[in-house]
């Protein structure tokens, strides 16, 4: 009977709405309850549909990827299915090469033509709408007239049996430049190259009135023989009028024109925006709009002014950074008016700074050997050019092929418990390190990570932010003695699961639980892994301490004095119950070295402070030779001695074993600055950003390199950015108080650090003392200077301090007294080698003393 | 659908119905990827993107599935629209005690053609989107006393996100009943919405 009533129900449906009361009248002949129920919910059908289809869809537009969708469907509507053998007219399928926004793409052999082809198949619609049809067939036709070494060559368009239209184009072997950007840094020349050949194709297309509107790293095809083919022409057109979702996902926005974003009617500017957006991205790595979400994405298009390309790279030359900017103008009417005028610019970017050309030309160098000036200026332009493609080399050195890459999302704390969450937090770390230290993929440090926890994002777009192909994360539950671990493996292009387990074992087992994860998250991503290696990282087998270990290297700890104290306790603990725990001693090295530093510690007089740091640094080499936290602690130790050399090598070496700790290369970027290398030490700072993108400490680190490098309005830029973090960072308030005062926009210095008074921070008031000194207030200057002689008489340091003041005085003698005084006790920073001390740097004692630092390691 | 897991799935279900409640641990990990993505449907559906994680919401489902005296899941499919029942229920709680706490206390129905409106605007408002999500949960209790296969398979293929192939697995009926069933509950459901909208004023 219900049977019987959905039935006729169905097949109702089926008809002509006037028919379908006949219908029902005469299935249901002297069944009036029965005719008058189903007539009531046939005339609820078309609402009810559109009711269900309005729910769904308002489920699913606050996600605003079309993917996304497609995921949360356990079933997604699957394309025609075609495997190795089946033939479609005349091409026979070889294998899948992969699946687009579009549709899925195969590669084929054209029987009749004896030839490889890819045979990209369009999505179902778009057969079925004549009208797109119609314009599809007009489209793909004048793409396919397109005869150019920069075009992906189109063959021709046609159905297959089912109705589905397909294109068949050539296939060539290479990658895509989505892919080639996410492996590998590009070098300036290969930047240039492809944007070259990209602007070819679009003045060839242009020239023909076919606008791209869909320019992305996914569309450009960078060939093994090193040609770049752009694909897809005339697809975009067709696809956005059919679908209006079709283009919402995140990583097609980021491409899209002002103009495109707004709606407007589009020319050939909106692919020289593309083309903009995509040099950005092959020069930086990053889009210059990024946010989470389309819409955030689109304001930024609409609204925010890029970051400077320089400031991601500094070694883009002046003129490549104007390219940039003028691609990249809101106003179609302020962008290069054609392709044709961008190949014009960027050859000239080509002729000016290519190191060879310079050299082959014997007129430049007879004017370098008659014109020192002149000589200074070509030389200084050249460097940072060459010493990265130096780098670039070495690093696709160490990298070989493409390398895997994950980041690990801090574990969930079931229990909400705050010892819980330390725990978890502690476990994140130690999964991020033991996959780091397989040197096999690339690990995207934890702090860059941690804001992705408490606001769920999808997957892929958290893997796009962080340029990651993969994520693991998980949730832990420790109930009395047990802990539950639950961890899944995500790819990061689709979002699905690639790997998950569950682990409930006792506390004691977690060691061995964290390898296993390690170990099958290698398997999955295939690598090899040097299991041997990985369990000498640590070397306990105690839990006892390795509990209290986990709960010292909460990062969040570091940041406070009383913070530094638990974390010492911790550690202790943590030897005492294993005194092999290599790590352990590490850590504790670190803390030493941190209470040496911050130099407010009445416990201990810095130089035994910095001999205990020194012993459980070495003790942790000592265990263990690869561990790259002892090298760092070591090296640490060394650069608080100012035995620079000695903490080079060992920062270089902690780097070499584990290349994704941020905190290393800003430590390295902190010896160049040292040492007067100040260009080095901001691409070094800006490495550190790219191995922890989101991490504040980098981002300062480039802002410290930016100021270091006379470029305070970008410093300032930066700082700004990392001011509203609670709390704030004292490295934060000190640059921006020195870009200000290098701007003499001293009311504006003064007020960054006054809040700051309070605390008292030797270095700040030294900072404080100085600016108001060199503002004419030298009254309240003295009085600064005053405390901070009284301070150490009473604590047996803080010579620079003094010196700082009596810098900003313009009492050099003293200054200079001081600062000798401040080699002596330790307290002198290397804040001394930035812009604020010119006028001590022009003094010949600078160079004694420079001679001083030097020799002292 | 063929998948090796499939075996063991099939294996593990007869051995929690056998009473081996062991066999539960060894199912989760198994069918975790799955329950994860039914999961993440739900929470869009209910929450929105803040509040309850996925993870969390997963986990609370796989609770009150421990908890159930003598489960019967016959196939995997089966197990997972019975998950999915679990944290339906879970987020409608909680979408109740959030609707109630911002109306200051009593729940307020909203007219349906309101809610549809809003869901038909341009800025889709949480709120009808809840509005709409507890209406229809409500009537589905109803029709799970009208026509309770016509329920299950709501359940199954709107809230649980399933396929028509899998609903019918998971329900043990044949693929052509389960698309009749789902047209014919749609209506029925939006005319009970409508009626007791319209009734409760």
């Amino acid at each position: 009977m219900r049977e019987d009533e959905e039935r006729l129900f169905e097949r109702a449906l089926m008809l002509e709405p006037e028919r379908r009361i006949p219908f029902i009248d005469s299935a249901c002949s002297g069944d009036a309850e029965l005719r008058s129920e189903l007539v009531s919910l046939l005339e609820q059908a078309a609402s009810a549909d559109e009711f269900f289809d309005h729910l769904d869809s308002a489920v699913f537009t606050r996600s605003f990827s079309r993917g996304d969708r497609e995921e949360a469907d356990a079933a997604p509507p699957r394309d025609i299915e075609l495997s190795q053998g089946d033939t479609i007219g005349h091409y026979e399928i070889v294998s899948l090469i992969g699946r687009g926004g579009m549709g899925a793409v195969y590669r084929a052999h054209d029987t009749r033509l004896d030839r490889d082809v890819a045979l990209k198949f369009l999505p179902a619609y778009l057969g079925s709408d004549p009208e797109a049809r119609e314009q599809l067939l007009r489209e793909a036709r004048s793409a396919a007239a397109l005869d150019h070494p920069n075009v992906c060559s189109i063959f021709e368009i046609a159905d297959a049996d089912d109705g589905r239209m397909f294109i068949a184009m050539a296939c060539y072997d290479g990658q895509t430049l989505k892919e080639k950007i996410r492996s590998d840094p590009l070098s300036l020349d290969e930047c240039v190259s492809t944007a070259q050949q990209v602007a070819r194709a679009l003045s060839a297309a242009h020239a023909r009135g076919i606008v791209h509107r869909d320019v992305k790293p996914g569309n450009i095809l960078v060939g093994s023989d090193g040609a770049v083919r752009l694909l897809d022409f005339g697809l975009a057109m067709v696809v956005d009028k059919s679908d209006s979702t079709s283009r919402v996902t995140p990583g097609t926005v980021g491409y899209m024109s002002p103009e495109q974003a707004r709606n407007l009617p589009l020319d050939a500017r909106t692919d020289i925006w593309s083309l903009g957006i995509v040099l950005y991205e092959m020069l930086s790595g990053v889009r210059p709009f990024r946010a989470f979400t389309a819409p955030e994405i689109v304001s930024a298009i609409l609204h925010d002014e890029p970051e400077p390309i320089a400031t991601l790279r500094p070694d883009v030359p002046p003129a490549l950074g104007t390219i940039v900017g003028r691609l990249l103008q809101k106003d179609p009417a302020d962008r290069y008016a054609s392709a044709d005028n961008l190949l014009g610019d960027l050859s000239r970017v080509v002729s000016s700074s290519n190191p060879e050309s310079l050299s082959r030309n014997s007129g430049t160098r007879r004017a370098l050997l008659v014109g020192g000036a002149i000589l200074i200026v070509v030389v200084a332009g050249l460097l940072p050019w060459r010493s990265f493609r130096e780098n670039a080399a070495a690093s696709r050195f160490a990298s070989g092929r493409a390398r895997p890459s994950i980041a690990v999302l801090p574990l969930a704390s079931l229990s909400g418990d705050s010892a819980d969450n330390v725990l978890a937090r502690g476990i994140t770390e130690e999964l991020t390190a033991v996959l780091a230290g397989s040197g096999v993929m690339r690990v995207i440090s934890s702090t860059s990570v941690s804001g992705f926890r408490t606001r769920e994002l999808d997957v892929r777009k958290i893997a796009d932010s962080l340029g990651v192909s993969s994520l693991l994360e998980g949730t832990l539950n420790k109930v009395g003695s047990r802990v539950q671990l639950q961890v899944r493996l995500i790819d990061g292009s689709d979002g699905t699961t690639r790997w998950s387990a569950s682990y409930d074992r006792e506390f004691g087992e977690m060691l061995s639980v964290r390898d296993e994860v390690a170990r099958a998250v290698a398997a999955e991503l295939d690598l090899r892994f040097d299991r041997d290696r990985q369990l000498a990282r640590h070397g306990t087998r105690n839990i006892a301490a390795y509990e209290a270990y986990l709960r010292a290297s909460d990062p969040v700890l570091f940041r406070s004095q009383s913070g530094i104290w638990r974390a010492q306790k911790y550690f202790e603990e943590a030897i005492a119950s294993d005194s092999t725990y290599a790590a352990a001693h590490a850590g504790l090295a670190l803390v030493y070295v941190r209470r040496a530093l911050h130099a407010s510690d009445p416990g201990m007089p810095v130089p035994k402070l910095l001999d205990h740091a020194e012993r459980q640094a070495r003790r942790a080499v000592g265990l263990d030779e690869f561990l790259a936290e002892g090298h760092y602690a070591l090296g640490r130790v060394h650069e608080a001695k100012l035995e620079f050399s000695h903490a080079e090598s060992e920062i270089r070496r902690a780097i070499e074993i584990d290349p994704s700790r941020s905190v290393y290369r800003k430590s390295l970027a902190e010896l160049h600055t040292w040492s007067g290398r100040t260009p080095d030490a901001l691409s070094e700072a800006n490495r550190a950003l790219e191995t922890d993108p989101l991490n504040p400490y980098a981002l300062a680190a480039v802002a410290s390199g930016l100021y270091q490098n006379r470029r305070y309005d970008e410093a300032l830029l930066h700082f700004q950015r990392l001011a509203s973090l609670q709390p704030p960072l004292l490295v934060v308030s000190f640059g921006i108080a020195q870009c200000y005062a290098k701007k003499q926009m001293w009311p504006e210095a003064i007020a960054v650090l006054e809040p700051h008074a309070e605390a008292g921070d030797p270095l700040i008031m030294a900072l404080l003392g100085h600016i108001m000194a060199s503002s004419g207030r030298r009254e309240d200057a003295s009085r600064i200077l005053a405390g901070l002689i009284e301070r150490r008489t009473r604590t047996g340091t803080g010579a620079f301090h003094i010196a700082v003041v009596y810098a900003g005085l313009r009492d050099y003698n003293e200054a200079f007294h001081w600062l000798d005084r401040s080699v002596d006790d330790l307290s002198i920073s290397s804040v001394i080698m930035g812009p604020t001390f010119d006028d001590l740097h022009a003094d010949p004692r600078f160079m004694r003393l420079r001679q001083r630092l030097n020799s002292s390691s | 659908m063929h998948e090796p897991g499939q075996e063991v799935v099939t294996r593990l279900l007869r051995d929690l119905r056998a009473g081996n409640r062991d066999a539960l641990s060894a199912l989760l990990p198994i069918v975790y990827g799955e329950l994860h993505q039914i999961a993440a449907r739900h929470r869009r559906q209910w929450v929105g993107d803040e509040s309850l994680n996925t993870t969390a919401l997963l986990h609370e489902a796989y609770l009150r599935l421990v908890d159930q005296s003598s489960p019967q899941w016959q196939s995997q499919p089966h197990f997972l629209s019975v998950a999915s029942t679990a944290m339906r229920q879970i987020l409608l709680d909680y979408a109740k005690r959030k609707q109630t706490a911002k109306r200051g206390g009593a729940f307020r129905h909203v007219p349906l053609f309101e809610i549809d409106a809003a869901l038909n605007g341009v800025e889709t408002a949480d709120e009808a989107r809840s509005s709409a999500l507890i209406a229809l949960d409500e009537s589905l209790v109803r029709l799970g006393k009208h026509n309770a296969r016509q329920s299950r398979i709501v359940e199954c293929r709107f809230f649980g996100g399933m396929s028509i192939q899998d609903t019918a697995v998971a329900l043990d009926i044949a693929p052509a009943t389960v698309t009749r069933g789902w047209a014919m509950a749609k209506a029925w459901l939006y005319r009970d919405m409508q009626r007791s909208l319209k009734d409760a004023g």
